[in-house]
């Protein structure tokens, strides 16, 4: 019997990471699988290197990431599926509600409110979550799962902003204003970091960027706007008096010179 | 050598039924022992056998016991109360279709009548 040493094990475990078994329990169990054919049926004039690379290319057909990917297909499968239809499911009825809601509102129809709640309602606490745990379900990378909670979670209140604004309920301003801000100030920068990184991902980040910081500041102004409009008429008059006449004052001034 | 589509729907009874009657088996040993009882007719793969048990694992027919053998980590995989519900019905179930794949492919006219 061969006796395998702690630098070989060291060896077969690091080189079985390398091949993509991220997985620590099936790392572990294709190390030790490996380490028992060695000791069994290795001859002692073998060469170890050899002999190693001629056993472990009888785990796979292409790679040894495949033991992974069957082991995460297995895990996944039934849940997957039934978590990918209730998105469909629940993507499909918000959209629905939502477009029937905003044209009945429009159109000062009645049962537009209801149908606002229920879409709305549905896209926030059903759509958006289950979008959050499929990822966690897809993606292993960390970094794109943090991405993703943060970017669906303030997609989630901001959806609830909208959803208190059209319904004159309390916390609407609120709940968008720091949805907005979270966005802005958290969500973009890190989106654009990691993805930037990337060749391959980084012409679209850019783009992706720039509309995201375009959208989400017209969003942030408009929030902004919406209560003042009234409630602070001569305030505002007063605002608009003074820019009117500051670019006459920058005029003047250059005229002088 | 049976070819892999073939043993791929029966390996989780095959595995189930070794480890009936309270017998603890590592991977290697399941691979070893399989070989060994069908006279290597049934050589199960790797690539097959561990994403199977990390399955039976998270539904719950087996536990495991880890035995660290200095770096190296063994785990034995240890049937479970619900894992012998499912052994049993997964072999029944296995005679069954059988049976009827004989009838199904003309194989045995003596009960080519079931």
């Amino acid at each position: 019997m061969y006796n395998i040493t702690d630098d070989q094990v060291d060896f077969i475990l690091d080189d079985i990471e390398k091949r993509g078994v991220t997985t620590e329990d099936v790392r572990y169990n294709i190390l030790d699988h490996v380490c028992c054919i060695i000791e069994n049926e290795m001859k002692g004039e073998s060469n170890f290197n050899e002999f190693y690379r001629n056993t472990i290319a009888q785990f796979y057909i292409k790679e040894l990431g495949e033991i992974e990917e069957e082991t995460q297909v297995l895990l996944t499968f039934k849940n997957y599926h039934a978590m990918k239809r209730t998105l469909k499911i629940s993507g499909i009825t918000s959209i629905i509600l939502i477009l029937l809601g905003s044209t009945f509102k429009i159109m000062h129809w009645p049962g537009a409110s209801v149908m606002a709640v229920l879409g709305l309602g549905f896209f926030s606490l059903v759509f958006i979550p289950l979008n959050i745990a499929m990822k966690f379900a897809n993606d292993k990378e960390k970094s794109n799962r943090l991405i993703m909670t943060i970017g669906m979670l303030t997609a989630s209140v901001a959806t609830m902003g909208v959803l208190c604004k059209i319904m004159h309920w309390p916390f609407a301003n609120i709940l968008m204003m720091s949805s907005l801000l979270v966005f802005m100030i958290l969500f973009i920068p890190i989106y654009f970091v990691v993805n930037y990184k990337n060749p391959e991902t980084k012409f679209n980040t850019i783009i992706n960027t720039t509309f995201m910081v375009g959208a989400a500041g017209m969003l942030f102004a408009l929030v902004n706007l919406g209560h003042s409009s009234k409630t602070h008429e001569n305030s505002s008059k007063q605002e608009i008096h003074k820019t009117m006449e500051a670019p006459a004052a920058e005029t003047e001034h250059e005229t002088v010179n | 050598m049976y070819s892999s589509e073939l043993i791929k729907g029966t390996l989780k009874t095959i595995i189930l039924n070794l480890l009936k009657n309270g017998n603890k088996m590592y991977g290697y040993e399941i691979t070893q022992k399989v070989k060994e009882l069908t006279s290597d007719k049934i050589q199960i793969t790797e690539g097959a056998l561990y994403p199977t048990l990390h399955a039976l694992e998270k539904h719950g027919d087996v536990i495991t016991e880890k035995v660290y053998i200095g770096k190296r980590v063994r785990k034995y995989y240890i049937l479970t109360d619900q894992g012998k519900k499912t052994v049993s019905e997964r072999v029944n179930e296995l005679a069954d279709f059988m049976n009827t794949m004989r009838f199904l492919l003309d194989l045995d006219p003596a009960i080519s009548h079931v």
